[in-house]
C-alpha cells in the first residue's frame, strides 16, 4: 500500500473525453478517509462520468487517479482486483443481475472473492438486505418484481456485501419518495459511521447533501469549481452556486 | 492481501468458562472460525465471561459470527461480556440487524414439486395458445380497419421493414439458394447417370427448387434473421417501457409496430423466394453444364417443358403464408418479454424455433393439399 495522506480518492489533472467531446479537462479532487463527499453539478457536467473513471469503467486520456494511493494506471491486474474488492459501488437502477434472485445477486460478489459455505452466504446476505432495511422474504424474488426503491436498497446490499471501504452511490435517492430518501440518508450515515464507510455520492438531491455530507464537490466548466463544507460552498460566489444552494428549491431545506 | 488469522479459545476457571477471540475477525477468516463456533458447548449451569478486547479487526461477516456465538451464550445463567471500541461499534450494529430468517425457498416435496410444474406447464401452454389466438385476432382487427382508412397505414414504417426484413436480405438467400442449387444437380446427375436418366435432373432440379427448396430457404433464413430481430426490437422496447409510452402517447403498438412488420414480410417473402428460385436454377443449371455438358440454350429449352403449370406458382403461393407465420409469432414472443435479459434471450429463441417449426407444418400441411387437388 502506497501512502495516502488521508486521501482515499486522489483524482489529479484528470482529462476524460467520450469521441470528440471533452468532459473533464484539468479536474482535481481529493476525498478523504471517512468522509461523505457528495458531488454536484448541472446535468452533463460529467458526475456520472466521474464516478466511472475513478471506478476504472472509463479510461482517461490523461491525468492520474489514486484510490488507496495506488495509481490506477500503475496496478497489476491482481492488484486492480484487489482494489476493487475494497470498493463497493451502486448504480443507478441498481444494476442487479435480472436473472438472479435478490439474495444470490447479494451473495455474488462473496462467492467471487472468497470460500464460504452456502449457509453462511445466505445468512450473511440476509444480514446485508436487513441492514438496508428489506425484509427477509425479498431475497427469494428476483428483481423485475421488485419496486424501483427496493431495487436501490438490494443494490445498496449488494454494494456492501464485501465491507467495502469506499462506497460510491450514483444518485442513490433519485427516484425515492421523501421519506423513503430520508430513511436512505439515515442508512446511509448509520452505515458509514459504524462500518467506517468513505463515501463518494453522485447526487442532485438537497436533502441528501444537507443531511449526511461532509464535504461537497461542485463541477462545473469541466473542472471542479470548489470542493469544501457546505458553509464554504454554499457561501462560494459563483452563479450555478448561489442559484443551487440559495434558489428556490434549496429553501425548504434551509429552514 | 492476505489477513493475520483471526483465533477463538475456550477454557475452565472455577465455575467460570472463558471464551476469548482475537486477530482478525474478518470475511476471509470466518470459513475457519465457523466450526470452532459452532462447537461451543455453552454450560447451561456456569458463568460464561466473553472476552472479545484481543479482536484487532472485524468486519460485518466476522460480527455476524460474533452475534452467532454471543446467542449461545445468553442461553447460560450469567454472562459478561468484555470488547474494545472496534468491536463494540460494529457488534452492535450486526446485532441490530441480524435476523433468524434467511431467506430460503419453500422446500417442496418433489413429488409434488413434480406434478405441479406438469400442471403449470400445462396451463402455460394453454395460456399460450390462448393468448396467441387473440393476438392472431388484434393483428386481423387492426388489418381491417387499416383496409377501411388507409390513412391510418404506416407507409414509410412499412417500406423500413421491407428494407431491412427483405431488401438486406437479398444476398445471403441469393448465395444460399446457389449453392443448394449445385447440390440438388450434382446428387441429381450422379444418382440418375446410374439409371442412365441424367437429364431428368433437370426436371428434378425445375421441381424441387421451384416447389419446395426456393420458398423453404427464403423463410427458414427469414425465420433465423428477421423473427429474431423482431423478437429482440420489441421485447427491448417492452423492456425499456417503450410500448407503454407509446399506448398512452395515443399511438397502438399494433398499429405502428406490428402491422408494418407483418405486411412488409408478407411483401418480401414471395420476392425473397422468386430470387431463391432463380439463384438455385441457375447454380443448378451451372452444374448441369459443367457435370453433363449441356449447353445453356438446351438447359433452359428441357427445363420449361419440365414445368407444369402449376409447378411455379405451389412455391409462390406459400410463402405470404410462411411470411405471415414468422412476423407474427417474432411479434408477439416480442410482446411477452418482460423485465430481465434472461426472458428477452428466451422469446428471440422461441420466436425462431417456433416459426421454423411452424413453418415445416405449413409446408406439409400444403403437400398434402396440393395433393389432395391434385397439382
Amino acid at each position: 500500500m502506497g501512502p495516502t495522506n488521508g486521501c482515499t480518492i486522489n483524482v489529479n489533472d484528470l482529462v476524460v473525453r467520450l469521441g470528440d467531446f471533452t468532459i473533464h479537462d484539468g479536474l482535481s479532487l481529493q476525498v478523504h478517509n471517512g468522509e461523505i463527499t457528495s458531488v454536484v453539478g448541472a446535468s452533463g457536467t460529467g458526475k456520472s462520468v466521474l464516478l466511472k473513471t475513478i471506478i476504472g469503467l472509463i479510461t482517461p486520456v490523461s491525468g492520474t487517479i489514486e484510490v488507496f494511493g495506488q495509481n490506477s494506471k500503475q496496478l497489476s491486474s491482481r492488484e486492480a482486483h484487489e482494489v476493487r474488492r475494497r470498493c463497493g459501488v451502486l448504480f443507478q437502477d441498481g444494476a442487479l443481475f435480472g436473472s438472479l434472485t435478490v439474495s444470490e445477486n447479494v451473495q455474488i460478489p462473496i462467492k467471487e472473492h472468497f470460500r464460504l459455505p452456502q449457509k453462511m452466504r445466505a445468512e450473511l446476505a440476509a444480514l446485508k438486505l436487513s441492514m438496508v432495511g428489506l425484509d427477509a422474504d425479498v431475497g427469494t424474488k428476483y428483481p423485475s418484481e421488485l419496486s424501483g426503491g427496493m431495487r436501490k436498497r438490494a443494490g445498496l446490499a449488494r454494494a456492501l456485501a464485501l465491507d467495502p471501504e469506499l462506497l460510491f452511490l450514483d444518485e442513490p435517492t433519485a427516484g425515492l419518495d421523501p421519506i423513503g430518501a430520508a430513511a436512505f440518508d439515515q442508512l446511509l450515515l448509520e452505515l458509514q459511521k459504524n462500518l467506517h464507510l468513505t463515501v463518494f455520492i453522485v447526487t442532485h438531491d438537497l436533502d441528501t447533501i444537507h443531511t449526511v455530507s461532509n464535504k461537497i464537490a461542485v463541477l462545473c466548466e469541466k473542472k471542479l469549481l470548489i470542493c469544501g463544507t457546505l458553509e464554504e460552498v454554499s457561501s462560494f460566489d459563483h452563479p450555478w452556486v448561489q442559484d443551487y444552494f440559495h434558489g428556490s428549491r434549496s429553501r425548504a431545506v434551509k429552514h | 492481501m492476505k489477513n493475520p488469522k483471526g483465533w477463538l479459545e475456550v477454557g475452565r476457571a472455577d465455575n467460570t468458562m472463558r471464551i476469548s477471540a482475537g486477530g482478525f475477525w474478518t470475511i476471509d477468516q470466518v470459513s475457519e472460525l465457523q466450526p470452532a463456533v459452532d462447537g461451543l458447548v455453552v454450560d447451561g449451569a456456569a458463568d460464561t465471561e466473553v472476552d472479545f478486547h484481543r479482536i484487532e479487526r472485524m468486519d460485518t461477516a466476522g460480527a455476524y459470527l460474533a452475534a452467532q456465538l454471543l446467542d449461545r451464550c445468553d442461553d447460560s445463567s450469567a454472562c459478561q461480556v468484555y470488547s474494545n471500541q472496534t468491536v463494540d461499534s460494529i457488534l452492535e450494529t450486526v446485532r441490530r440487524y441480524k435476523t433468524s430468517a434467511v431467506s430460503r425457498p419453500p422446500a417442496l416435496n418433489t413429488f409434488y414439486e413434480l406434478i405441479g410444474r406438469i400442471g403449470k406447464a400445462t396451463l402455460d401452454a394453454l395460456d399460450l395458445a390462448a393468448c396467441f389466438v387473440v393476438f392472431i385476432g388484434a393483428i386481423t382487427r387492426h388489418l381491417i380497419i387499416t383496409v377501411a382508412r388507409p390513412a391510418r397505414f404506416r407507409f414509410s414504417h412499412t417500406m423500413t421493414q421491407i428494407e431491412l426484413s427483405g431488401f438486406n436480405a437479398i444476398p445471403i438467400i441469393s448465395l444460399i439458394s446457389f449453392l443448394i442449387g449445385i447440390v440438388i444437380a450434382y446428387q441429381g446427375a450422379l444418382q440418375l447417370g446410374k439409371l442412365g436418366a441424367e437429364i431428368y435432373t433437370i426436371d428434378l432440379l425445375a421441381v424441387t427448387i421451384l416447389r419446395e427448396m426456393g420458398i423453404l430457404l427464403a423463410a427458414i433464413v427469414i425465420a433465423g434473421r428477421s423473427g429474431s430481430t423482431f423478437a429482440a426490437e420489441i421485447g427491448t422496447m417492452k423492456i425499456n417501457e417503450e410500448i407503454d409510452a407509446m399506448f398512452t402517447i395515443g399511438m397502438n403498438p399494433m398499429e405502428v409496430l406490428v402491422l408494418p412488420r407483418v405486411i412488409g414480410l408478407i411483401i418480401s417473402l414471395p420476392i425473397l423466394t422468386l430470387i431463391a428460385n432463380l439463384f438455385g436454377v441457375i447454380g443448378g443449371g451451372l452444374m448441369v453444364w459443367l457435370v453433363m455438358d449441356v449447353s445453356p440454350p438446351m438447359f433452359i429449352n428441357q427445363f420449361i417443358n419440365s414445368l407444369s403449370p402449376w409447378t411455379f406458382w405451389v412455391g409462390i403461393i406459400k410463402a405470404p403464408v410462411f411470411a405471415a407465420v414468422i412476423a407474427v409469432i417474432g411479434c408477439y414472443e416480442g410482446m411477452q418479454v418482460s423485465g430481465s435479459a434472461e426472458s428477452l434471450g428466451t422469446h428471440t429463441t422461441r420466436a425462431v424455433v417456433e416459426s421454423i417449426f411452424l413453418i415445416i407444418v405449413f409446408d406439409a400441411l400444403f403437400s398434402i393439399f396440393f395433393g389432395v387437388i391434385g397439382i
